[in-house]
């Protein structure tokens, strides 16, 4: 049973934290004072709403120090970069970056039409694919009456419901001075608002983004489910306009998203099995049903078998650090049998009894032998992945696994003409013997005769 | 006087046995002990590529036992296909040393390791070889003792058998050329006397052969050329009729109770003429009572129609089942045996295999001296006498020297015959000049003609003298040969110089690249190598091969060849693909060994262009004049490619020279500008003579970046970038 | 042609004569003809349902009519070769030989018809 590698890390770090005291915070910036006591209500939210250990750190003097001297483990367990004006950042560069995110951190990026334009932060998100636009690029809405300041009440304009829930599309959110950024093709990338069509992002000469292909908002999640979120305007932080509409419920979605204390799935177990029809010895008619795992018999073609995924969603922590998880519902989980093409692609469909368990039902393995992949990939954009597999062998038939020729209505003609030539043959053998006895009296009785 | 003669003769006789029991005893230490070269300089190893796979069968078998053996499905080749090991084996040889090694140890109580059992197998068969061929030659030829020992003694050294045989040659065929001696000398034996239960004996002992070795398909046609020859020459009689029609039933039907032969007797092309001529000798038996009834004239006129409707009928037959398909076509290999040229052209895989090229004339002489040349003399003595079973010995030497000339690998069933025959011409010449006492009486006679005895005496002396030195340059020559070009298990190899204290080194890096596989890498992980190596990664590291030197799917083969010859990027997306984890290459530059990757680098690219053209092209390697170099003349394309890339990854500068270095293989300079850096692959292991490199397949990117790009950015200075607005292309949500 | 067919009815019925004189001719050959109609049988069965499917079932079956068949033949053979000679001993070795080569043949066709 091999679960992928990327489950297992989430595990074992999901695990760490959860007897962990507090979730350390690094909130990094290098503003004057002045402007950082503009973040009251939004650190206050983090170290006392959310227990997390937060340190604010400027790096205008000092530089910081994220990662350990090897560069192996994390010094934090999250981070919060405030917009930097700055350039070069002690301690701060572009790999560190990389790597404190590699190494398994989440990191929160405040966007501003002020941020510098050589960055380390900035140059670590092009580098996944998120373009923020330059230093002084403005985005304005045309349809409003004050052009920079965005009030985003459209439903259209929200485009992730798990990372920030507007199903009901009632939600609004406003963004003062915001900056967009471009992003590429990467499926990785999950877009959270856009530009609506009368935006656009532009200094006095060059345009950076028009209408919808830009974008306010942006999340980044790789293949370990670590997060990255980019948030266009630095305003919707700050004590000035938290509470305006909904912003504080956005920042407050978007936090916990990042550190991944919401839309995380955790696949508790995925397992597949044979079913195998057992004849009692008893009682013939009687069939009754085992399963059997692949350790105890290996698979052969056309065996019946089950796949099954236990799986559960990740809602919410609360201040405790308790995890709160709630069924997950979906119907476009897909199994994949697989060698090199795949097979089989199988819908799982969720157990009515138990809420947690999705399952193929019964289905017959191809008429193939070979070694085949059992594995289910769930890639959905604001979900953590799931991507788990089982390479196991499907054997042929053994050759006493074949019908035998009695079993077959057609042989029984040859069995009986093999049958009749075998009884014929004794027959004739002992015939022959009878009658060529008598050939050897008379032989014997000529012997004696000459001597 | 009545009596002393007969107890002279009793004596002699007896005195006889003890002298051939002797020789026999000599013949077999001779024919074990100069095959043991190989143990007694290198060690106790199996040898080359296939006896790897024997070996590894054959433990499966002694671990698992003979039922799940049959039903053997190997999950550790040809992965993700799998192979059906138990049935795709010739299973005669496994379960020969099998039986061996249980006999000695489960019954005998001698503790016996499998490994051994398995390394002197072919040692200890070809003492048995050389008692059949005794027999074979006795039998063929007028029951002459003499021949039969000097054929025995020939088999039991001729370097064209040993090259097959020797200690650690665990292979298919150090069975299989025993079991063609025991089958010829049966049948033979069976024809002379008619009797049933010799054919059937003949019977089991092919039914034996077909369970070791896929040429048992030269006995199917070789027995029925012979029976044809006889029947057209007018030799039909009633024992040929019993013992050939005995043993066709017998022996089809066993032949197909081997899961791999299968119903191949009766449906494939190879097969089909002995069953036309167990059709024709039914219709000759008829014929032949048919005849004793009636006249001659008559019967003449009742053969005509006969005839001329039977193979009529039996040809048209045969060219309607082949096109509905019932039997199967002609195989490649078969096409490739008449026309040298047509795998070249359509079954690269073929030709690629160095066994199958043409023999080179030398090799003739090289693996038999001067049984060479007594071999056309022995046919043509046989010829003379041209009793039914030397009609078998001609067909057998006529068909087996064309095909000896076509494929290298099939000099070794010619050895046999050739043995035989110049056994037979010696003999005769021994016979004849052996003489000498009666002669010399003749010359003390001192009749008429003295000086013309004495003339033949001295010649008779010069003859059997020189014959003598022949014989003795013959052993020398053998001995030679065995030790110098036979002995190496191409696992370990002998450097020529030797170390300090005068010993001679051994380079050892195959072994010393495969144990780090298996001790090293994960249990399933995927090792992508071309598939000569196959089966000694799957024999000595344990690991999963993605094809091996059972070359029973093209194309699987044909990837890992694109995978090679493929730029870097195009080769990760393949091997990924395919779940491989590590790449396995052969560079013998550094040490110049000749059978290195690169030399077999062609045919990575034409197996594969012969299933996508489009992709891969042979003419894109070579340079602007059409020839094949490595170094700064090479092509873009070749350049570019996996196998040059891995090949000489951080080889420029290990020689002094930090720019370049020199492949001692191909004479090449090799610059550090030629060389391209690997950007989606990591060297892990180089052996100490650069002989194996082992390349990891580096992991995704975690951000879902070109692996490429990544390696372009951390290996660029990052000069400051203006702010550009990116060219993107158009996203969908 | 009329003496072919003359000397045709003529060997047919030296033929006639020759099994009635030796009875064991006779056993052997009405044996062999049994054998005969057994394998049209299969064949005739087999094209009828036109489905060769336990092909090994069909070939065990007609082989070993054959074989059976041809190993009469070499008996017979042998017997007539023999003729009523004196030759007991060979008579009894050939009629050995022929017990034993059946009895290998019947394992075989058991064993593949399994």
């Amino acid at each position: 049973m091999t679960i992928a590698c990327s489950f297992k890390r989430f595990v074992t770090f999901y695990s760490l934290f959860v007897f962990a005291i507090a979730k350390s915070v690094l909130f990094v910036h290098d503003l004057a004072d002045e402007d950082l006591n503009k973040y009251t209500v939004f650190t206050d939210y983090l170290s006392s709403e959310n227990n997390y250990d937060v340190t604010i750190v400027n790096v205008k003097n000092n530089g910081v120090k994220v990662l350990s001297d090897d560069k192996q483990t994390n010094l934090f367990d999250e981070l919060i970069f405030a917009p930097f004006t700055m350039t070069k950042i002690k301690g701060l560069t572009e790999k560190n970056i990389m790597h404190f995110y590699e190494n398994g951190g989440n990191i929160m990026v405040m966007g501003s039409p002020k941020q510098s334009n050589n960055n380390p932060v900035r140059k670590f998100l092009n580098n996944i694919g998120i373009y923020p636009s330059p230093k002084n690029y403005v985005t304005k809405d045309f349809e409003a009456d004050e052009e920079t300041t965005l009030v985003l009440n459209k439903g259209e304009l929200f485009l992730n419901n798990y990372i920030f829930n507007n199903n009901l599309r009632d939600k609004t959110v406003s963004f003062e001075e915001s900056s967009s950024c471009l992003i590429d093709t990467n499926e990785m990338i999950f877009p959270i608002i856009r530009q609506s069509d009368y935006m656009k992002n532009f200094n006095d000469e060059n345009i950076w983004a028009l209408s919808n292909q830009g974008y306010l908002a942006v999340a980044f999640q790789n293949l370990n489910n670590n997060r990255v979120s980019w948030i266009g305007s630095d305003s919707v932080f700050n004590d000035d306009s938290i509470f305006e509409q909904d912003n504080y419920d956005f920042i407050k979605s978007v936090t916990k998203w990042t550190f991944q204390e919401k839309a995380m799935l955790k696949v508790l177990s995925f397992d597949h099995y044979q079913v195998a029809n057992v004849t009692s010895d008893v009682n013939e008619d009687s069939n009754s049903e085992v399963t059997l795992s692949f350790d105890e018999e290996p698979y052969k073609v056309k065996d019946t078998v089950v796949v099954d995924l236990y799986v559960e969603l990740l809602d919410d922590v609360d201040k405790d650090g308790n995890e709160v998880y709630n069924p997950f519902e979906a119907d476009d989980i897909q199994f994949e049998l697989r060698m090199i093409d795949p097979y089989y692609r199988i819908n799982l469909s969720k157990d009515l009894n138990d809420n947690k368990r999705y399952s193929t039902g019964k289905f017959a393995l191809p008429d193939q032998f070979g070694i085949f992949t059992f594995a289910i990939k769930y890639y959905r954009k604001g979900l953590s992945y799931i991507d788990v597999k089982d390479i196991k062998a499907i054997r042929h038939f053994a050759h006493s696994e074949y019908p035998r020729s009695y079993e077959i209505r057609n042989s029984w003609v040859y069995l009986c003409t093999v049958g009749s030539v075998i009884a014929i043959w004794i027959a004739f053998v002992i015939m022959f013997i009878t009658t060529s006895k008598r050939v050897r009296t008379q032989t014997i009785s000529k012997e004696k005769k000459v001597n | 006087m009545n009596i002393s003669n007969n107890t002279k003769k009793s004596i002699l006789s007896s005195i006889s046995l003890v002298l051939k029991l002797a020789i026999f005893i000599c013949l077999i230490g001779a024919a074990t002990s100069s095959r043991l070269f190989s143990v007694i300089r290198y060690e106790s190893i199996i040898h080359e590529f296939d006896p790897w796979f024997n070996y590894r069968a054959t433990r499966y078998l002694v671990k698992n036992g003979f039922h799940k053996f049959l039903n053997w499905f190997d999950d550790k080749t040809w992965y993700p296909l799998g192979r059906i090991t138990g049935g795709t084996l010739y299973p005669g040889l496994m379960t020969t040393s099998g039986a061996v090694w249980y006999l000695m140890n489960k019954i005998m109580k001698i503790q016996v390791n499998i490994r051994d059992v398995c390394v002197l197998f072919a040692p200890a068969f070809s003492g048995i070889t050389a008692i059949f061929t005794y027999l074979f030659t006795k039998n063929c030829y007028n029951d002459d003792q003499l021949a039969g020992l000097l054929s025995a003694a020939f088999i039991a050294i001729a370097p064209g058998y040993i090259s097959r045989s020797v200690a650690g040659s665990y292979d298919n065929e150090a069975i299989a050329i025993t079991l063609l001696m025991s089958t010829f000398y049966l049948w033979i034996k069976a024809m002379r006397t008619g009797s049933i239960s010799w054919a059937c004996s003949a019977a089991i002992s092919y039914f034996y052969m077909v369970s070791a070795w896929g040429g048992y398909v030269f006995i199917t046609n070789l027995i029925p050329l012979h029976v044809f020859i006889l029947l057209l020459m007018g030799r039909y009689s009633t024992k040929l009729y019993s013992a050939y029609s005995v043993w066709y039933c017998i022996g089809t039907l066993a032949s197909m109770q081997i899961p791999f032969v299968n119903f191949q007797p009766i449906r494939s092309n190879d097969h089909m003429s002995s069953l036309g001529v167990f059709g024709l000798i039914q219709f000759f038996m008829f014929g032949d009572s048919i005849k004793s009834t009636i006249s001659t004239k008559n019967f003449k006129i009742f053969l005509k129609f006969a005839v001329i409707g039977l193979i009529s009928f039996g040809i048209l037959g045969l060219f309607v089942l082949t096109y509905f398909g019932l039997i199967a076509p002609w195989t490649g290999r078969f096409y490739s045996l008449w026309d040298t040229g047509y795998a070249k052209d359509h079954i690269p895989i073929i030709a690629s295999v160095s066994e199958h090229q043409p023999t080179a004339w030398p090799s003739f002489f090289f693996d038999t001296q001067f049984l060479i040349w007594l071999f056309p003399c022995g046919v043509f003595m046989l010829f003379m006498e041209l009793q039914d079973e030397h009609i078998f010995i001609i067909a057998y030497s006529v068909l087996c020297s064309y095909f000896a000339g076509v494929m290298v690998r099939l000099m070794l069933t010619l050895t046999p015959i050739i043995c035989v025959c110049a056994a037979v011409t010696l003999s005769n010449v021994f016979k004849y000049n052996l003489r000498i006492w009666s002669t010399i009486k003749k010359v003390k006679n001192k009749s008429d003609n003295r000086f013309t005895e004495l003339c033949v005496l001295i010649s008779k002396l010069i003859t059997v003298l020189s014959f003598l030195g022949y014989l003795i340059l013959f052993v020398q020559h053998c001995t030679w040969v065995t030790s110098n070009a036979y002995s190496a298990p191409s696992v370990v190899l002998l450097s020529g110089s030797t170390d300090a204290d005068g010993s001679p080194i051994f380079i050892d890096d195959f072994r010393e690249a495969y144990s780090w596989l298996r001790y090293n890498t994960d249990e399933d992980a995927k090792v992508a190598a071309w598939w000569d190596y196959g089966y000694q990664i799957g024999g000595f590291a344990d690991r999963t091969t993605l094809v091996d030197n059972n070359t029973w799917n093209n194309t699987h083969i044909a990837i890992v060849g694109k995978a090679m010859s493929s730029s870097e990027e195009r080769s990760y997306e393949i091997l990924k693909e395919h779940d491989v984890d590590y790449v396995l290459i052969i560079f013998g530059g550094l040490l110049g060994f000749n059978g290195d990757d690169l030399n077999k680098f062609l045919w990575m690219v034409r197996i594969p262009e012969g299933i996508w053209p489009d992709e891969v092209n042979e003419q894109s390697f070579f340079t602007a004049d059409g020839q094949f170099r490595v170094d700064a003349a090479a092509s873009d394309t070749m350049k570019n490619c996996l196998m040059y890339k891995m090949s000489y990854h951080d080889f420029p500068g290990i020689m002094g020279n930090p720019t370049q270095s020199t492949d001692r293989v191909r004479g090449a300079t090799i610059d550090e500008s030629h060389v391209l850096p690997l950007k989606y692959f990591e060297e892990v292991f180089t052996t100490e003579n650069w002989l194996v490199r082992i390349y990891k397949l580096k992991d995704l990117d975690l951000e879902g970046r070109d692996l490429g790009d990544v390696y372009d950015m951390d290996n660029t200075q990052t000069k400051k970038k203006s702010l550009k607005k990116p060219k993107l292309e158009p996203r969908i949500n | 042609m009329a003496t072919l067919q003359d000397q045709l009815y003529k060997s047919v019925d030296l033929y006639k004569e020759a099994i009635n004189a030796n009875i064991s001719l006779k056993l052997i050959d009405i044996f062999s003809l049994a054998l005969v109609i057994i394998a049209s049988i299969q064949c005739i069965f087999m094209i009828v349902i036109r489905d060769s499917y336990p092909f090994n079932a069909f070939l065990a079956g007609f082989i070993i009519c054959v074989s059976q068949f041809a190993l009469n033949v070499s008996l017979r053979l042998g017997l007539v070769k023999f003729g009523d000679d004196n030759k007991y001993r060979g008579e009894r070795k050939l009629f050995v030989e022929y017990i034993i080569c059946s009895l290998v043949l019947h394992f075989i066709t058991l064993h593949y018809i399994n």
